[in-house]
């Protein structure tokens, strides 16, 4: 469902968007003022770090260690704001101020992969003495308008800094996390690898983050937008991040005159119609399918989806882009020939089969009898490849239709064999690799921890496993396993069985 | 026909043999009013007699045009598909008008051979001269079926020379041994459909029905897993392979369980591959004995292990069409049935519409669609029933708003679930024309204007050419019943 609502999302892109927030800038905020990089670049650090991940298919294993360095600037608050992206995995951290040789270690207080943004805190007394924090545009600036990009990028060891306009403002899919869309700031100044983080100014005000490009294409830079900076900044006041509410509908445009007289709709009522709800966003036991939404906190919906803000039609996601969990939005709606008010608080439980990239997260898996469990991630579909055999495409598609085709109900997650340590015990067993464990000894397995529940509970002297769509079933020896266990581990230097969650346990 | 004389002469077996030239003509799948551009096959086909050829399914499949040229001669002589059979890759076609010179002398099968015989495969050099290539015959095996997926007894060869079409006669001394399928210039293999097959499809179009080769009607698995052998309480030999599932709407499913052990068939022990020793051919796959040593209606006896029990148990064999899968394969590229109304092209999945995708049609199509089609046999459905979809939407002004939901399931019409697309034409037909339609998982039914419906329909056929709205086969489906005739392997003479 999630595909579905973001790609509704986007069909409704409009660069109108960008021109409804900027329209109030008045013209002496638009003077252009000369760049002062003397003055901005003692705020800009270089970050050097070293991040290790894990290996999604041996679960117990890091990756190889990886260097590289990226940006970041000193905000209020003796703060350092830069990408999610550059300090991810990070298992050492370091930040240099522009003319001076020592690095200072650093931490990340708070990190929202969804949005892309960081802040981290250096200890070292008096390393924000000699760098003011920047101070942040009170609007975008708008199209052509002259921004700099000031940062660490390849090339060079020394601060660069690049000039260009605004070229478009547009959603566009975050691609850290792989999902995630917001409103972009697409520039032709150049921005490349090690700029990520830095600031792009307006005006000497920093208005983005410099943090994406497009490979193989010449000059399209992409900076994370004013308001998604601000939406972090105030989502992380409390101390947590909660990142963005969802509110979880797939939608239908209301412009079939049909359709229209069969909701009951007179012609002068406008809207978007549910046509889904999905059960761990915000609209689930709020919303009903065939709802027509005709208004969102005042602002009329058109049979489009798109609302009037400044004299621009923009997305109706726009309104529930700007509020942070815990707020609320009202709908009108037109319900069963009738028009109603609802409230919708922005609280969306964790969703389980939401399928994101994943950072700075142990894998969880369970080792027995050299088979290898694990839940089904984004990571784990990444690690496995696009290959076409049956378990791999049946893996896709229970990542894509989860909650649409109900695959989610009876499960906490969906458990895979991602994995055979080879050993006499499971030697017969390589075709059930990738495939999702349904049973074990006959029992539901709801998620990773019931493997080792079930498995240790027991009383026969079989292991029977059951996967998905397949009549076929994994059997094993439990004594020859249990043996066996040990050994394996030993044989393929597994430095522990398990890392099962705690919440589950 | 009559196979009890012999040929006297090479000249006499050359006048048997003939090019078979075809022109092939499918339809899209997605716009199945369509046809694509035609295209030739060339190939070769040997006289049966009576103005008969006998060739390979393939190469006549969706053809509209079939013309024969003998050996040193330029005249193409017009012919007709009379029976065609893709399971194992054969068909008989007609002379229309026979000429004065055809060939009086049918050709002759084969009775026995042997692993690595000597072997001749003639065909048309560029001169249309006929042309002779060594081959010799290096494997008997139980195969897929290059052009239809199905498993036939099939005979690999290795040769002297490149083979140049399907259907190429192999000879051995004046007998036929079977016809080429499959040629690999790489390898300078090929496989060939040998002359058992050949001699039980001809008997049976002798009947008055053609019944087709027979199956079980159930899948099983290799058991070679000791611990699941001990476990299913299996001996401790070599033998018996495991019942996974049986198809409930065949006899096997009544005398077979899940996990069940087959151990002997018909007389013949049965590895843990599923191999057995046939006295004909050696070590083959069991599923010989099922298609190659019985037909439809028979019944073999089955001794098994159940629950670390001895049984014997008698399993009546079958035929099966493609067809009778949730979603079938439509190797042939049979005219599927389809109807628009208001923009909306609504049609039964098939496999060849998947496959249309192209190569990597699984990343290209719906993961769902892909889904459905890896467990169309594991998914318990009626008789008859079929995965219906919204193929796509011609865009119209009484369908915005639908325009983006190309490939997603239909599970009812006018508020009344359907099965099959028999369903969707007599529901349609009972409400005079299509009001709405809902989707899988998509909680709000698509309506069309009914004031509107009728002149849309006439604008959208003229919009994009399309000559009629609806093709629907004479013979009617219905949820509850297939009737199979109207297939091509009705004789049609």
């Amino acid at each position: 469902m999630q595909s579905e609502i973001m790609k509704s999302k986007k069909k409704h892109i409009i660069i109108a968007i960008f021109l409804s927030i900027v329209i109030s800038v008045n013209a002496e905020k638009r003077r252009h003022v000369p760049l002062n990089p003397t003055l901005l670049r003692q705020s800009v650090v270089k970050i050097f770090v070293r991040t290790q991940g894990y290996n999604y298919l041996q679960p117990w294993q890091p990756t190889s260690i990886r260097g590289g360095t990226g940006t970041g600037f000193v905000i209020s608050g003796r703060r350092i704001l830069t990408n999610a992206h550059v300090v991810s995995d990070a298992k050492f951290l370091q930040v240099q101020k522009d003319g001076y040789s020592r690095r200072h270690m650093a931490k990340v207080e708070f990190v929202s992969h969804a949005c892309d943004l960081a802040i981290l805190s250096v200890d070292t007394p008096g390393f924000f003495d000699s760098t003011p924090p920047l101070s942040f545009a009170d609007a975008m600036p708008e199209l052509n308008d002259d921004v700099a990009v000031i940062g660490y990028p390849m090339g060079g060891n020394r601060i660069s800094v690049t000039r260009g306009v605004v070229s478009r403002i547009d959603y566009s899919t975050f691609s850290h996390s792989g999902r995630d869309q917001h409103l972009v700031m697409q520039v032709d100044a150049a921005i490349n690898p090690g700029n990520s983080g830095g600031p792009i100014f307006y005006n000497n005000l920093v208005a983005g983050v410099a943090f994406q490009g497009i490979t193989g294409a010449d000059g399209l830079g992409y900076g994370i937008s004013l308001p998604v900076i601000k939406h972090f900044l105030k989502d992380v006041s409390d101390g947590t991040v909660n990142g963005y509410p969802e509110l979880g509908i797939a939608i239908l445009e209301t412009r079939n005159n049909a359709l229209r007289k069969d909701l009951r709709l007179n012609k002068s009522t406008s809207g978007i119609t549910v046509s889904r709800i999905d059960p761990f966003g915000s609209a689930a036991n709020n919303l009903k399918p065939k709802d027509v939404l005709t208004a969102i906190d005042g602002y009329d919906i058109a049979n489009d989806g798109t609302i009037k803000l400044n004299g621009n039609a923009v997305d109706f996601h726009e309104i529930i882009e700007r509020k942070q969990w815990g707020e609320s939005i009202i709908f009108s709606i037109w319900r069963n020939g009738n028009m109603i008010k609802q409230e919708v608080p922005l609280t969306n439980p964790k969703d389980p089969f939401n399928y994101s990239n994943i950072y700075d997260e142990k894998p969880y898996y369970y080792i027995y009898g050299g088979l290898v469990f694990a839940p089904l991630t984004k990571e784990l579909l990444k690690s496995i490849g696009g290959s076409n055999s049956f378990n791999t495409r049946q893996l896709f598609y229970y990542s894509q239709f989860a909650k649409p085709d109900n695959l989610y109900r009876d499960v906490d997650e969906f458990v895979v064999l991602i994995n055979i340590l080879p050993h006499p015990v499971n030697t017969y067993s390589t075709h059930f690799k990738n495939g999702i464990v349904t049973h074990i000894n006959g029992k539901k397995i709801r998620n990773l921890n019931d493997v080792k529940k079930i498995i240790e509970q027991r009383t026969k002297s079989y292991d029977v496993f059951t996967f998905a769509n397949t009549d076929d079933t994994l059997i094993l020896d439990a004594r020859i396993a249990d043996k066996a266990n040990e050994e394996i581990l030993n044989a393929y230097g597994v430095s522990s069985p398990e890392n099962l969650s705690l919440k589950l346990k | 026909m009559t196979y009890a004389e012999t040929n006297t002469n090479s000249r006499q077996i050359n006048n048997n043999i003939f090019q078979v030239i075809t022109t092939i003509q499918d339809y899209y799948t997605t716009y199945p009013w369509q046809k694509t551009s035609p295209t030739a096959r060339y190939g070769y086909g040997i006289n049966i007699g009576n103005g008969k050829i006998l060739t390979t399914e393939h190469l006549v499949r969706n053809s509209n045009l079939i013309e024969l040229r003998q050996e040193q001669r330029g005249k193409k002589i017009r012919a007709k598909v009379l029976i065609a059979d893709p399971q194992v890759d054969l068909a008989i076609i007609q002379v229309i008008n026979p000429p004065d010179n055809w060939p009086q002398q049918p050709q002759q099968l084969l009775a026995e051979i042997k692993l690595k015989s000597d072997l001749t495969i003639l065909q048309f050099d560029n001169t249309y001269q006929i042309q002779q290539s060594k081959a010799q015959l290096i494997k008997i095996s139980m195969s897929s079926l290059p052009n239809s997926g199905f498993a036939s007894l099939s005979f690999q060869l290795l040769t002297d020379l490149n083979v140049n079409g399907e259907g190429a006669p192999v000879m051995k001394g004046k007998l036929l041994a079977g016809l080429m399928i499959s040629y690999s210039d790489s390898t300078r293999t090929g496989y060939m459909i040998p002359y058992p097959v050949i001699k039980r499809f001809l008997e049976d179009t002798k009947q008055e029905k053609y019944t087709g080769f027979s199956m079980g009607g159930f899948m099983w698995m290799p058991l070679i897993d000791p611990t699941k052998r001990a476990f299913l309480g299996a001996p401790h030999t070599n033998i018996g392979i495991e019942i996974l599932r049986c198809d409930p709407e065949y006899e096997a499913s009544k005398i077979f369980k899940k996990n069940d052990v087959i151990i002997e068939m018909d007389n013949h022990k049965i590895d843990s591959l599923g191999f057995y020793d046939d006295p004909e051919f050696g070590r083959l796959n069991f599923t010989y004995i099922i298609k190659g040593h019985h037909i439809p209606g028979e019944t073999i006896p089955v001794k098994l292990i159940r629950q670390g029990r001895k049984m014997e148990v008698q399993l009546s064999l079958t035929h099966i069409e493609d067809y009778t899968s949730l979603i079938p394969e439509n190797t042939t590229g049979e005219r599927p049935e389809y109807l628009v109304q208001g923009g909306l092209v609504i049609r039964e999945l098939t496999g060849r519409y998947l496959q249309s995708y192209g190569s990597e049609w699984q990343n290209r199509i719906s993961a769902r669609l892909v889904q459905y089609y890896q467990t169309r046999n594991m998914i318990s459905s009626k008789k008859g029933q079929r995965l219906v979809i919204l193929a796509k939407i011609l865009p119209h002004a009484i369908n915005v708003s639908y325009q983006g939901y190309a490939n997603r399931i239909i599970t009812a019409v006018n508020s009344r679930p359907i099965n099959n697309m028999a369903d969707v034409f007599r529901i349609v037909h009972e409400d005079g024309g299509l009001r709405r339609i809902t989707l899988q998982a998509v909680d709000i039914d698509f309506v069309l204007d009914k004031n509107e419906l009728n002149s849309a329909n006439i604008e959208i056929m003229n919009n994009y050419g399309i000559p009629a709205l609806k093709y629907q086969k004479t013979i009617i489906r219905t949820s509850a019943t297939t009737n199979n005739t109207n297939k091509q392997l009705t004789l049609k003479e």
